[in-house]
C-alpha cells in the first residue's frame, strides 16, 4: 500500500520534472537497482543515496531515452515501498518513509518568484524562509505548502485551492470529505472523484479534512493565488478501515443535511450482534429515528414511516428485500460494503420513490494496486471477500460472497421434527471498477441473494419449498467536464422474486411465484459554480414490471388449478434539481426540486365498481380492457426539498427543512414488519401514490472538543393515501386486489434526542419519541376503520431507547455492550367472545388499540483483536458476543386461537435466551 | 391462498432453540357487551329461526341469551313474519312460512329494554339446482404431524343459467351404513336365563352427523356463474364412514356479496394466528344496526338465501383405488376379543357385567353332550352397531 503514496508523490511532481530534471538515457535488461542508478549518476550530476538491503531484490527490464531523471526513479520504485526524494543534487531514496520536506509543490504549479512582499497580510509565512525548522521532516501536517504564485498575490483578495483527496494505501478517492477553514469559517466536501475546491482569503491558512473512519489531516497553507493541493488521508489506523465509532468531527454542525447518517463499516466493529454477523442494517436501527417492529422483523420503520417506504440501495440499484432468514440478517455482507448513508429527513433531490428515508449503500471499491480480502467465520455463516487488481492502479475486482451452514447446525440440534425443515441463504457482490484516468471512471456491480427455506408443518402444506431472491446490478460512468463540472450516468437492474413449491404429494403439486423488476437509466450532473453555490440536476427514467402472482400445477398428476393474476407495466420517470447555497460562512441553504411521473400502461384489464358504493366484487361493474402500451393511469407532481443550516457558533448550529416525496410502488402487506410472501403492487386506476410531506427542525450542539456530538430534532409528517387493508383481505392471487385496499390520510410526529461521544469510551445513546396515525374514514362500514377516527398504525412505536458503548481497554481489546428498549407494538385485542353457527367467535377491539408488552434487549461483546505486526500475513480478530444476556423474553407477537369452546392467548418469543456466539475474522 | 402466510417459520425457530410460544394470559380488557344476532330466512318451508345473544367475557363458557325482544321480518312484498321465543334467544318462525324468492326482508328487533335493531335487506335469490355432487381422491397434510392423509374429496358442481348467482354457503347433512363385524343376533333374557333371538336389527346402522364449519363458494372472480369444483366435505381412510355405503346431503344457500363478505371475514378472524407474518384482525361487522346509535357495534348477520339441495350415494368399490381400505375406530379383530362360553351364569356375567354382546348360542343335543348351552360373544361394539347410530334405514336411503 505503501507505494501508493507515490502514486500521490506522482502526481504532484509530475509537471516540473519535465522543466527541472536533467535528461537521461538508460537501457536495463536484468539489470539490478544499483547498476541503473550507477548509469544514473554517470549521466547526470545527482548522487544517489540507499540502503542496499532494501533494493538488492529488485531487477529491471526497460530503457528509456531521454527522460527526466524523475521518470526513471519513478519506474525504479514502481511496485515496491520505496521513495524517493530529490534534494539538491541529490536523491534520497527511503524505504517506507516519504519525505516532504521541501515545498516545492507550491513551486511546482506556478513560477517561483524569489522576491518577497513586503505588503502582505500580517501573519502571511513563506514557507521559504521557514525551510530550515521544518525540514527533515516527513509529516505533511507541520509543512507549510506554497500555493499559487507570489506574483500574483492580491492583498485582501481570495483564491481557489483545488486538489484531490485519496486514501493512503488504496489510492481510492475519498468522498465526502469535509475540507473546511475555520475562522472565517469556509467549508467545501469532496465529490466522488475526491476532488474538492475551497476559496479562501489569501495568506496563512490552515486547511482540516475530516471523514468518518479517516484521520483528520490538516494543512498549513501560504496561499498567494489560485492553485492545487492534493492530499493524503489514512483510514484510522488500528485496523485498517474496520475501527472506528469517530464520526467527522464537527460534521453534525457543518452539514447542511439533517436527519442524516453515515454508517461506516468500521462503526459495525464494536455492536455485539446477534450470530456472529456484522450488519450495517442492524446497526442503522440503533439510531435515533430508526426502528424494527420486533426481534429479528424484516424492513424497518423510520420516522413513523412503513417498513415499504424506505429506499433502499445498493450502488444505486434498489434492493426489494433487505432480510435474510426473515430479517434476522440483512441481505449486505458487511465485509463487501463501504458505508451506508441514511436520509430520514431532508432527503436530497436526487433520491425518490420511497416515502421515509433512504438508506444508500456502497459497496466496496475494489483495491487496483494488491490482493487483499478479508474473511470470517462464525456458527451460522462463513463469507470471503477477495480485492483483485486487473489492471494495475486502474482497474480492480472485488468479490464477497457469504452463506450459511446453518443446515448443519439445524441437523445437529436434537429436535423433534427437525429433519423436515432446512434454512440457508447466501448471497454475492461482484464490483469491477476502472479508473481510466483522472476524469474517468467506471464501476460496474452485480448482486445476487437467495434464501430457501424447507417447511414441513404449515397449514396447508408439506415439505413447501419456499425461496426468494434479490437481484441487482448497476453501471455508472463518472466523467469530469472540467474542475466545477462533473457527471454521472449509471444504469441500473433490479428484480425481487419467489417462488413457493410443494412437491409433498403429487397431485397437490403446484408452484406459486411473484416477481417485481425495474430496469433505470439515469443521468446526473454536479456544477459547483463557486464555493458558494453548488449545483446538481439529472433526469432518470424507470421501467417497473410485476407479476403479482401465479399458482401453477406441477407435474402430470397434479390436480391444482391454474391461476394468474395479469402481470402490470409502469414507467417512473424523474427529473430534479437542486443548489447548495452557501449565503454567508453561517448560513447555507440547499433548494431542490424533482418533478416525478408515473404511467402504469397496458395490456390490462381495470375493473370497475359503481361510482357510488364500497369496492367489493359485488359492486363491481365491468372491467375494461388497456391495449398493449395503452396509458391507463397517470400520476405525477413536484418534489420541494429544501433546508437551511445557520451556525450559532464554533459549536452549535441549528437546522430546518421541508421535503415532499411521492411513493408509486407499495407493499400489500398484513403485518407490521415485511414478510417475503408480500406483493408489490404498482399504482394504478385504484391505488394512489403515497405523498408525504415533513417538516423538521433541529438543534446541534458539540463539547468538549467535538468529542461529544449532541443533536435534537423533531419532525411532523402529513401523508396522503396511506395503506391499510380491511380486515382479513387476502393479496395472494387476487385478481381485485384493489378491493383489499383501503386509503387514507395519516401523520407522524415525533422527536430524536441523541447523543454521540468519540475517544475510548465511545458509542451513542439516543431517545425517540415518535407517534404514527392513519385515518380510514368512509360512508361505507367495510371501508372504515376503528369509526372513522384516527388510529395508531401497527408500527406505532412511542419510545425507544438505544445505548451502544464500546470501551477500548488496549489497542486489541475492546468491550462493548447495547442496551435497547422499545414500546409494544399495537394489536387488535380480543375483547370478548360470542357463540356464532356453532362454533366460538372472538370479538376483538378496535384496530390497534391495545400493545403487546415493550422489548429490551442488553447484549455485550468482546473484541480482541491478534497482534498487528508489519509484515505478517494475515490480520485477524476474535469477537464474542452474548446477544440477550438476561435471556429476557420479548413477545414478537401475541395471538388468539380459538380451541374449541375456549379463545387461548399466546406470544411467540423469538430468542428468549441468552444466544453466545463466537466470530473469527481474518483480513490479508 | 392467505395460508402462504402462515408458513410455520415459528416451526423452523423452535426447533433452532431460538423462538418459543407460550401461553399469554389474556387480560380481559373493557370488555363491552355487544349484541350477536344469527338467523336465517329461506325459501323453505319451515320453522325459520333468529338466535339472539350477547358477547362474553373470555373465560366465560356460557352463552349469554338475549331474552324477552320482540322479533319479525318484513318483506318489501308488505308480508310480516313473527318470530316468537320457543328457548331463550332463539325466536321461530311459524312452520308453514317459507321465504319468496325476489322478496327483499329485513329483520326488526326491539329489546325488552326498548333498544331497537334492524338488518339491511337482504334479497332471497333463486339458487340453482346442484348438478352433481362427485369425488376425487385428494391428499391432505396433517398440520401437527406433517404426514401425509389420503382421502376422498367430495365436489359440488353448480350452475346459474340467469348468471345472478354468484355467492354461495355450503352445509351438508351425511348418513353413512356401518356394519357390526360379528352381529349378535341372540340377547340375554333373564327369565329364565337364557339366549334368545333378537326381534330387532343391530347391524347395519345409519350414523348421521351435519357440517359446523362454514364454507363458502362464489363465481365472482369468473365470466360466468359455474362452479365445476367446489370442495364441500373431505373424509380421510382414518374413519370408516366410507366403508360401506355413505350418502351425503349438499344443501347450497345462494347468499348476497354482503353476507359472502361476513362471513369469510369470520372464517378468516377464527383461524390459527401462529404466524410471525400476522394479519389483519378486526370486528367484523355484519348487516345489524341499532336505529338509536348508529356507532354501536352489534355483531352476526340475518342471512337470507334461496336453498337447493341435492343427495348423493358412494360406495367404498367405486372410489379411487388409491384410497386405502379405511380404518375403523372399534377394532375387533384383535387376540380374546371373541369369546366362548358354555355356561349359563357366565352368560349374564358377561353380557350384564362386561358388556358383551351374544353372537351365537345353541344348546347341544347330541350323545357327547346334554342339552349343553354354548355362546359366542364378543363386546358389544363388535356385535351392536346401534350404540353409533340408529338401526333403522332412512327413507331415502335408496339401498
Amino acid at each position: 500500500m505503501k507505494k501508493l503514496l507515490v502514486i500521490f508523490c506522482l502526481l504532484v511532481f509530475q509537471y516540473a520534472a519535465a522543466q527541472d530534471f536533467p535528461l537521461v538515457t538508460i537501457s536495463a535488461d536484468s539489470a539490478t537497482f544499483s547498476q541503473v542508478v550507477n548509469d544514473l549518476e554517470v549521466q547526470t550530476d545527482y548522487r544517489i543515496f540507499y540502503k542496499n538491503e532494501w533494493v538488492d531484490s529488485l531487477q529491471y527490464d526497460f530503457s528509456v531515452v531521454q527522460k527526466p531523471l524523475e521518470k526513471v526513479l519513478d519506474i525504479l520504485i514502481e511496485g515496491t515501498q520505496l521513495n524517493y526524494y530529490i534534494g539538491d543534487g541529490q536523491v534520497f531514496i527511503t524505504n517506507k518513509v516519504r519525505i516532504l520536506a521541501n515545498p516545492r509543490i507550491a513551486g511546482l504549479l506556478e513560477n517561483r518568484s524569489s522576491e518577497i512582499q513586503t505588503n502582505v497580510e500580517k501573519g502571511l509565512v513563506f514557507a521559504r524562509d521557514y525551510r530550515s525548522e521544518n525540514s527533515e521532516t516527513s509529516n505533511p501536517e507541520s509543512q507549510i505548502f506554497e500555493i499559487g504564485s507570489r506574483q500574483k498575490l492580491v492583498a485582501g483578495g481570495s483564491a481557489t485551492v483545488a486538489g484531490y483527496v485519496k486514501e493512503k494505501g488504496s489510492g481510492e478517492p475519498v468522498a465526502g470529505v469535509l475540507v473546511y477553514r475555520k475562522e472565517p469559517l469556509v467549508t467545501a466536501t469532496t465529490d466522488e472523484f475526491g476532488f474538492y475546491s475551497i476559496t479562501l482569503p489569501v495568506g496563512k491558512n490552515k486547511l482540516i479534512y475530516q471523514l468518518v473512519g479517516m484521520k483528520p489531516t490538516q494543512r498549513n497553507l501560504a496561499l498567494f493565488s489560485d492553485g492545487q493541493l492534493n492530499v493524503v488521508m489514512e483510514a484510522d489506523v488500528t485496523a485498517l478501515r474496520e475501527v472506528v465509532i469517530e464520526s467527522a468531527r464537527g460534521a453534525n454542525i457543518e452539514n447542511i443535511q439533517m436527519g442524516a447518517s453515515n454508517i461506516d463499516v468500521a462503526e459495525i466493529k464494536n455492536v455485539p450482534i446477534v450470530l456472529g454477523e456484522r450488519d450495517v442494517m442492524k446497526v442503522a436501527t440503533t439510531l435515533a429515528g430508526i426502528k424494527t417492529v420486533g426481534e429479528g422483523a424484516a424492513g424497518f420503520n423510520v420516522r413513523g414511516g412503513k417498513a415499504d417506504q424506505n429506499l433502499i440501495t445498493l450502488d444505486d440499484a434498489p434492493i426489494y428485500n433487505t432480510a435474510h432468514f426473515l430479517g434476522f440478517f440483512s441481505v449486505f455482507n458487511s465485509e463487501a460494503i463501504d458505508d451506508m448513508q441514511i436520509y430520514k429527513g431532508s432527503i436530497p433531490a436526487r433520491y425518490g420513490g420511497r416515502l421515509s428515508s433512504v438508506m444508500d449503500i456502497s459497496s466496496r471499491r475494489a483495491n487496483r494496486d494488491s490482493i487483499s480480502g478479508s474473511g470470517g467465520l462464525s456458527p451460522i455463516t462463513s463469507k470471503l471477500t477477495v480485492e483483485l487488481p486487473l489492471f494495475k492502479g486502474k482497474a480492480g475486482l472485488m468479490l464477497g460472497g457469504r452463506t450459511t451452514y446453518s443446515n448443519w447446525i439445524l441437523k445437529n440440534i436434537d429436535a423433534a421434527n427437525f429433519h423436515y425443515n432446512s434454512i440457508s441463504f447466501s448471497d454475492l457482490i461482484l464490483r469491477h471498477d476502472f479508473d481510466i484516468n483522472a476524469n474517468n471512471r467506471l464501476t460496474l456491480s452485480g448482486y445476487y441473494s437467495v434464501d430457501k427455506f424447507k417447511m414441513s408443518s404449515d397449514t396447508l402444506f408439506s415439505a413447501s419449498d419456499f425461496r426468494y431472491q434479490n437481484i441487482a446490478a448497476s453501471f455508472a460512468f463518472w466523467h469530469r467536464f472540467s474542475r466545477n463540472l462533473s457527471s454521472k450516468i449509471s444504469v441500473l437492474y433490479s428484480a425481487y422474486q419467489y417462488e413457493l413449491s410443494n412437491d409433498g404429494s403429487p397431485i397437490n403439486a403446484f408452484l406459486q411465484d411473484f416477481d417485481i423488476s425495474e430496469g433505470t437509466a439515469k443521468g446526473e450532473l454536479n456544477y459547483s459554480m463557486s464555493d458558494q453555490h453548488a449545483f446538481s440536476g439529472g433526469i432518470e427514467v424507470k421501467k417497473i414490471k410485476t407479476n403479482p402472482g401465479r399458482k401453477l400445477p406441477e407435474g402430470e398428476e397434479s390436480l391444482v388449478q391454474r391461476q394468474e393474476v395479469a402481470p402490470e407495466q409502469a414507467v417512473e420517470a424523474a427529473a430534479f434539481i437542486a443548489d447548495e447555497y452557501n449565503l454567508t460562512p453561517d448560513l447555507s441553504l440547499y433548494a431542490g426540486v424533482r418533478y416525478s411521473m408515473f404511467i402504469n400502461y397496458g395490456p390490462q384489464t381495470i375493473n370497475t365498481y359503481l361510482p357510488e358504493a364500497p369496492k367489493n366484487s359485488n359492486t363491481k361493474v365491468d372491467s375494461i380492457a388497456y391495449s398493449k402500451g395503452e396509458k391507463i393511469k397517470r400520476y405525477g407532481g413536484l418534489e420541494p426539498r429544501i433546508s437551511a443550516r445557520f451556525k450559532i457558533n464554533k459549536m452549535s448550529s441549528v437546522k430546518g427543512g421541508y421535503s415532499r416525496t411521492r411513493q408509486y410502488v407499495h407493499t400489500l402487506t398484513n403485518s407490521a414488519s415485511l414478510s417475503p410472501t408480500d406483493i408489490w403492487q404498482v399504482s394504478n386506476t385504484y391505488l394512489q401514490p403515497q405523498i408525504a410531506d415533513q417538516f423538521s427542525l433541529g438543534y446541534y450542539r458539540n463539547f468538549d472538543n467535538d468529542k461529544i456530538e449532541t443533536s435534537l430534532e423533531v419532525y411532523y409528517k402529513e401523508i396522503q393515501n396511506l395503506l391499510d387493508f380491511k380486515v382479513g383481505s387476502d393479496f395472494l392471487l387476487n385478481p381485485h386486489v384493489e378491493t383489499a385496499i383501503l386509503q387514507g390520510p395519516g401523520k407522524s410526529y415525533g422527536l430524536e434526542l441523541s447523543l454521540k461521544k468519540s475517544g475510548r469510551l465511545n458509542g451513542w445513546i439516543n431517545y425517540t419519541f415518535s407517534r404514527t396515525f392513519l385515518k380510514l374514514d368512509s360512508e361505507y362500514g367495510e371501508e372504515r376503520i376503528n369509526e372513522g377516527a384516527y388510529y395508531p398504525t401497527n408500527y406505532d412505536i412511542p419510545h425507544a431507547v438505544n445505548l451502544v458503548a464500546n470501551y477500548k481497554l488496549t489497542h486489541r481489546l475492546s468491550f462493548s455492550y447495547n442496551f435497547a428498549f422499545r414500546s409494544g407494538r399495537p394489536i387488535t385485542y380480543p375483547q370478548g367472545v360470542y357463540d356464532f353457527h356453532g362454533s366460538l367467535s372472538v370479538h376483538y377491539s378496535d384496530r390497534n388499540s391495545y400493545r403487546i408488552p415493550h422489548y429490551m434487549r442488553m447484549d455485550i461483546g468482546i473484541n480482541l483483536e491478534a497482534g498487528h505486526k508489519l509484515g505478517k500475513l494475515a490480520y485477524s480478530s476474535w469477537s464474542f458476543s452474548v446477544y440477550n444476556l438476561l435471556g429476557r423474553d420479548n413477545p414478537y407477537s401475541v395471538f388468539f386461537n380459538v380451541e374449541g369452546k375456549e379463545i387461548k392467548g399466546y406470544k411467540l418469543i423469538v430468542f428468549g435466551v441468552p444466544i453466545p456466539t463466537i466470530t473469527y475474522n481474518f483480513k490479508f | 391462498m392467505r395460508h402462504v402466510k402462515n408458513i410455520s417459520l415459528v416451526g423452523i425457530l423452535i426447533a433452532l432453540g431460538l423462538s418459543c410460544v407460550e401461553p399469554f394470559s389474556i387480560r380481559s380488557i373493557s370488555f363491552d357487551k355487544a349484541v350477536v344476532v344469527e338467523g336465517r330466512l329461506t325459501n323453505e318451508q319451515k320453522a325459520h329461526y333468529v338466535k339472539l345473544s350477547y358477547t362474553r367475557p373470555i373465560g366465560e363458557e356460557e352463552n349469554v341469551p338475549l331474552t324477552d325482544a320482540t322479533v319479525w321480518v318484513e318483506g318489501d312484498d308488505g308480508s310480516k313474519i313473527e318470530f316468537t321465543e320457543s328457548e331463550p334467544g332463539y325466536y321461530q318462525s311459524s312452520e308453514g312460512f317459507s321465504g319468496a324468492v325476489g322478496t327483499s326482508y329485513q329483520l326488526f328487533f326491539t329489546t325488552s329494554e326498548g333498544r331497537q335493531y334492524q338488518s339491511s335487506r337482504q334479497e332471497l335469490l333463486a339458487s340453482p339446482p346442484i348438478d352433481s355432487i362427485y369425488d376425487a381422491y385428494a391428499e391432505k397434510i396433517s398440520t401437527k404431524t406433517g404426514e401425509v392423509k389420503k382421502g376422498i374429496q367430495f365436489f359440488v358442481a353448480t350452475h346459474d343459467e340467469t348468471n345472478t348467482a354468484q355467492y354461495y354457503k355450503y352445509a351438508w347433512e351425511e348418513t353413512y351404513e356401518v356394519h357390526a363385524p360379528f352381529p349378535s343376533y341372540f340377547e340375554f333374557s333373564p327369565d329364565p336365563d337364557t339366549a334368545v333371538a333378537r326381534t330387532e336389527d343391530v347391524s347395519p346402522c345409519y350414523v348421521s352427523a351435519k357440517s359446523t364449519a362454514i364454507t363458502l363458494g362464489t363465481t365472482a372472480a369468473l365470466t360466468e356463474s359455474r362452479l365445476s369444483k367446489m370442495p364441500v366435505r373431505y373424509i380421510t381412510s382414518e374413519t370408516d364412514h366410507l366403508l360401506n355405503v355413505y350418502s351425503i346431503l349438499v344443501k347450497q344457500y345462494v347468499i348476497s356479496a354482503e353476507a359472502y363478505g361476513f362471513y369469510r371475514e369470520i372464517l378468516e378472524n377464527n383461524q390459527d394466528n401462529s404466524s410471525l407474518f400476522d394479519k389483519q384482525l378486526g370486528v367484523v361487522v355484519g348487516n345489524i344496526a341499532s336505529v338509536d346509535n348508529p356507532e354501536e357495534t352489534v355483531l352476526g348477520f340475518f342471512e337470507v338465501a334461496g336453498v337447493s339441495e341435492r343427495r348423493a350415494f358412494f360406495k367404498f368399490e367405486d372410489l379411487d383405488k388409491r384410497f386405502p381400505w379405511p380404518e375403523t375406530q372399534y377394532p375387533c379383530n384383535g387376540p380374546n376379543q371373541l369369546v366362548a362360553i358354555s355356561t349359563l351364569d357366565s352368560l349374564e356375567y358377561y353380557v350384564k357385567g362386561k358388556g358383551y354382546g351374544i353372537i351365537t348360542a345353541e344348546y347341544c343335543n347330541t350323545k357327547h353332550c346334554d342339552n349343553e348351552f354354548n355362546a359366542t360373544l364378543a363386546p358389544n361394539y363388535c356385535t351392536d352397531c346401534r350404540f353409533r347410530g340408529p338401526s333403522t334405514k332412512p327413507d331415502f336411503w335408496i339401498y
